[in-house]
């Protein structure tokens, strides 16, 4: 038998440790409240970048000619009718500069290239705006390189943006694969078209259209974000009532109402670190929050399991001995089980950006909190719920054996 | 279950996987780009691509013939001898040997069946790869880059511009119905022409619309395409240039257009005209080109004059014909509808006049005599056709405002970007894990090893039979997947060790092991497939991918670590003959 480990003497600290962590979350989300994403707030968010064209294509052939800039090289696909159908490869390896790589370009039939700057290296990946179609016709493509000579910065993006209301920008990534990220909300009134083109227009102004081009924009009406919120909340109870339900058919009330604690702790610290970090609360963050649920149910159950199956066969009458045996017995699980998650998790936190880095932060935190709320919080409730327990295996089998010293 | 049958079983399943993941392992490694650019075209854009494609061979093959008669075709013309061997036999004639040129022309009673055999062979290929970009895993936005877009439609609004014009709506449920059945056939035709690759098109709840367009789209134009009013005119049909360009067309089919569907040559007809596609309806309520029609650029009637129209029968020979009514209000303009309309057909009686709405030609009829009084009717067509074209011209009236209600840009390169990251994480990911189990449990983590990376194969495939879309949170999905599906190899195996504490021999600890970690590893994995099924049919986006692949882990984690990892375990014991257990690093 391996060595009892006595969780139940951390019960009263483990609940006090976290009443304090989400009273201070509470308080964190009533004074700084939550940085609510574009999901749950509308308006436009448009990431963008000012970088040189340094080479413009424009075709006027029959075919269908597609630019494929990748990070390793540019592809144009050629289909359709009036030209032999082939993909045509330039890797950026082969292609050291502009020029070597437009040469290689006027080669295929019917396009004209036009060099702007035919120095540029292709080393660091070519790469045009994203909302512009890559076909080939008669308006110039615009191909864009990584330029460090373009000295701007996040104060001038906002001063372009002076005439627009409520404009917060902010600079992503450093040096010449820089980007900027402008978020907007809604006015009384606008549409996504007028705000778009309200902020294009100011960009162009300043940087010129040549410069700019977008990598992502993403735009969310009020009404979407309004239904949003609403079915989200339905989503987390519904979820939280099923996963009861099922854990009173296969448990007893009280084991089932501890996993759903413990479920419920593991959301509120989430949240409280959320609020605390400042992370953007997106629907991403909300299923990490969903994920967690299912993970932290997932370890609860497997105590639970042991609990139950151990209460037929240690002999105490003292429940905290059966939980405390069960805890120890499934430590090494619950330990192995949350750092090879955690192997997984990590790594997405280490090789991502953006909304998924995020994602991957608060699963982190999830997944040590549901780790040591399956432990303690659900530990501490059954428990609790459990102190007068009397154990029906041991008085009917054993109590002749019994020997009393009270009359 | 005996070992044979449970290890039948297993190898069945991972063929079968194998079978689910073909399609998608030859669309994106097999099939070249320029290829699947086609396969993803509009049918339109494959049928002209194989017809002229066709006529090229065609005349390929006469030259060869004119040439040197007995010259014998290389194989990729074999296709055309095995269809010209097949003719003989029809025929009961003798099949030629060696099959020369003229033995194979010679099979084909004229050059359209030819024509017809070989446009049927590029047709075909096409249609193979574009069914095997159905039947695979796609891409996310997320991945691939691309526009998605969801539109409101303010059905209200058009109810109420409805009420005020004509009577009181009766069924004003089956009226916003058809309004939105109409603002997606709209829409869908719309995108269609702009000929971007496999656009996805559909309703969301009672009044939103989806769309999403993979690939690099022009944002403003997409716009542009879903906020701009339908554009429906009549326009007078120029027959002297439309034979002029059918003239040209036949030459130079190849030549004629070019990407953004303009004339490259545009002095081949009158400079006041443009060439327009005829269209009709197909078997399946899809648009089909079947010519070209030039019509004057002057514009003989706006579509705002018409007030309604209704598909009734001729009173004297009982077929089917469409009639609509004209505005006779000035509404302070100087002429009404009726009067233009009267005065244009007094004008220009015995020619034709063509229906022209969102830049397609619908329908076009001739002017028998001049039109006055706002009462038009046209016929000399099926009920069907009559009532397609009915819906053409409620367009004009039967307007839904549409509102943009989000809109996603997504950079390629980006996409490109999310790719190598979300790979690189699952690798290292999973290597880490997997070194991990090796390390902590020595044999048995092997067997964990097996399982996870046949967790992994069964996964993809399960993705790919249900046609999902692949999207940074579902590889997300899946990396917590290999984490947490690692548990219930955990839970057996810790089971285990402590059967071999308490002195139980390799066999009898194992089989009390998996028997033990049954119920745990079931439970807490049902509950988090509700959880995880219940997101997937509620979430919307990036939550529904994540659920998704969760709830496929799930099973398929259940599945591996309970019957794959405990056969290897039984293989081990019975078959090599084992009699001790490497475990763990104490228990020998």
């Amino acid at each position: 038998m391996k060595k009892v480990i006595h969780f139940s003497k951390c019960f009263v600290g483990a609940v006090v440790l976290s009443s304090v962590l989400i009273i201070s979350g509470i308080f964190s989300v009533v004074t700084r409240g939550i940085n609510f994403g574009l999901d749950f707030k509308p308006g436009m968010i448009e990431e963008f970048r000012i970088d040189p064209t340094v080479l413009e294509l424009t075709y006027n052939g029959s075919a269908t000619i597609k630019v494929d800039p990748a990070s390793t090289g540019l592809d144009l696909v050629i289909s359709g009718v009036g030209a032999e159908n082939r993909t045509v490869s330039l890797p950026y390896a082969e292609n050291k500069t502009v020029a070597e790589l437009a040469e290689k370009i006027s080669g295929v039939e019917g396009i004209v290239t036009k060099v702007l700057d035919g120095n540029a290296a292709t080393a660091d990946g070519l790469f045009v705006n994203s909302a512009v179609s890559t076909t080939l016709g008669a308006n110039p493509l615009r191909i864009h390189a990584a330029d460090e000579s373009v000295n701007v910065n996040a104060d001038d993006v906002r001063a372009a943006l002076k005439d627009i209301e409520g404009a917060d920008v902010k600079t992503l990534g450093s040096g010449k694969n820089a980007s900027y990220q402008i978020r907007l909300g809604i006015a009384e009134g606008e549409t996504q078209k007028s705000i778009q083109e309200k902020t294009n227009h100011a960009l162009s102004a300043a940087f010129g259209e040549d410069k700019v081009s977008i990598v992502k924009s993403d735009f969310i009406g009020s009404q979407f974000s309004k239904s949003l919120i609403r079915d989200s909340i339905i989503l987390v109870l519904a979820t939280l009532v099923l996963i009861w339900l099922y854990s009173t058919i296969r448990f007893h009330w009280d084991f089932a109402l501890a996993a759903v604690i413990a479920i419920i702790h593991d959301s509120l610290i989430m949240v409280t670190f959320i609020t605390w970090s400042q992370m953007e609360f997106s629907t991403t963050t909300l299923a990490a929050i969903l994920t967690i649920i299912g993970y932290s149910i997932n370890a609860t159950v497997v105590i639970l399991d042991r609990v139950r199956y151990n209460m037929a066969l240690v002999e105490s009458d003292k429940f905290v001995d059966i939980l405390n045996i069960s805890l120890s017995e499934t430590l090494s699980r619950s330990i192995i089980t949350t750092m090879t998650t955690l192997f997984a998790v990590v790594s997405l936190f280490v090789f991502t950006t953006g909304t998924i880095h995020d994602f991957a932060l608060a699963l982190i935190v999830g997944l040590i909190s549901g780790a040591y709320s399956s432990i303690f919080i659900a530990g501490a409730f059954i428990a609790c719920a459990r102190r007068n327990f009397v154990n029906k295996g041991l008085t009917t089998s054993k109590s002749n054996n019994v020997v009393q010293f009270e009359a | 279950m005996n070992k044979r049958t449970r290890f039948v079983i297993i190898l069945a399943v991972l063929a079968v996987c194998f079978w689910f993941l073909w399609p998608s392992i030859s669309w994106y490694v097999r099939t070249p780009k320029d290829e699947q650019t086609l396969a993803l075209g509009s049918l339109e854009k494959i049928k002209d691509y194989s017809t002229v494609k066709a006529s090229e061979d065609v005349n390929a093959i006469k030259k060869i013939a004119n040439e040197k008669s007995d010259t014998v075709l290389d194989a990729s013309y074999d296709y055309l001898v095995k269809a010209a061997k097949k003719n003989y036999k029809a025929d009961n004639k003798k099949v030629a040997e060696p099959m020369t040129v003229s033995a194979v022309l010679g099979a084909f009673s004229n050059e359209k069946e030819l024509l017809d055999v070989i446009e049927a062979k590029y047709r075909e290929s096409i249609l193979k790869a574009k069914n095997r970009y159905t039947n695979s895993v796609k891409l996310g936005l997320d991945l691939s880059g691309g526009m998605n877009i969801i539109v409101h439609a303010d059905l209200e609004a058009a109810l109420a511009a409805q009420s005020d014009s004509n009577a009181a709506i009766a069924d004003p449920a089956a009226f916003k119905k058809e309004a939105m059945a109409q603002a997606i056939e709209t829409l869908t035709s719309r995108i269609d022409k702009f000929g971007l690759s496999s656009p996805v098109i559909r309703q969301q709840g009672e009044d939103r619309i989806y769309i999403e367009i993979p690939g690099a789209a022009d944002g403003e134009s997409v716009n542009t395409l879903i906020m701009g009013k339908g554009i429906l005119n009549f326009r007078l049909v120029d027959n002297d240039a439309t034979d002029k360009f059918n003239q040209y067309y036949q030459t130079h089919a190849a030549s004629t257009f070019n990407a953004d569907g303009n004339l490259i040559d545009p002095s081949i007809i009158p400079a006041d005209c443009e060439v327009i596609g005829l269209y009709t309806k197909d078997d399946y309520g899809l648009d089909e080109r079947i010519g070209y029609l030039a019509v004057k650029k002057e514009i003989a009637l706006d579509g705002k004059y018409i007030k309604s129209a209704q598909v009734t029968s001729d009173n004297i020979t009982n077929r089917p014909q469409v009639t609509f009514v004209l505005s006779a209000d000035r509404n302070g303009e100087e002429l009404s509808g009726a009067e233009i309309f009267a005065n244009f057909t007094g004008a220009h009686v015995g020619e034709n006049l063509a229906i022209v709405s969102d830049n397609k030609i619908k329908s076009y009829a001739r002017i028998n005599e001049k039109i006055g009084g706002g009462q038009v009717a046209i016929s000399g067509f099926s009920v069907e056709e009559a009532q397609n074209l009915q819906k053409v011209l409620q367009t004009a009236w039967l307007a839904v405002p549409l509102e943009v209600e989000s809109q996603q840009v997504i950079g390629a390169s980006l996409g490109d970007q999310a790719i190598r990251q979300g790979v690189k994480a699952l690798i290292v990911g999973l290597i880490a894990v997997l070194a991990f189990m090796l390390i902590y449990y020595l044999g048995a983590g092997f067997n964990a090893i097996v399982a996870q990376v046949l967790n992994m194969y069964i996964m993809f495939a399960i993705l790919s039979a249900f046609n999902l879309t692949l999207t940074l949170s579902s590889i997300a999905g899946m990396i917590l997947t290999v984490g947490m599906s690692v548990d219930a190899n955990v839970i057996i195996f810790e089971r285990i060790k402590e059967e071999l504490r308490s002195g139980k021999s390799r066999a009898a600890s194992i089989a009390a092991g998996f028997d033990n970690a049954f119920w745990a590893i079931m439970d807490s994995n049902i509950t988090t497939f509700i959880a995880a099924i219940f997101l997937s049919q509620l979430g919307t986006g990036s939550i529904q991918g994540f659920a998704v692949s969760l709830a496929i882990g799930v099973v398929s984690s259940v599945f591996t670590a309970l019957v794959v990892s405990r056969l290897m375990f039984d293989f081990q014991t019975d078959v090599i003959g084992k009699k001790n257990m490497s475990i763990s690093w104490r228990i020998k």
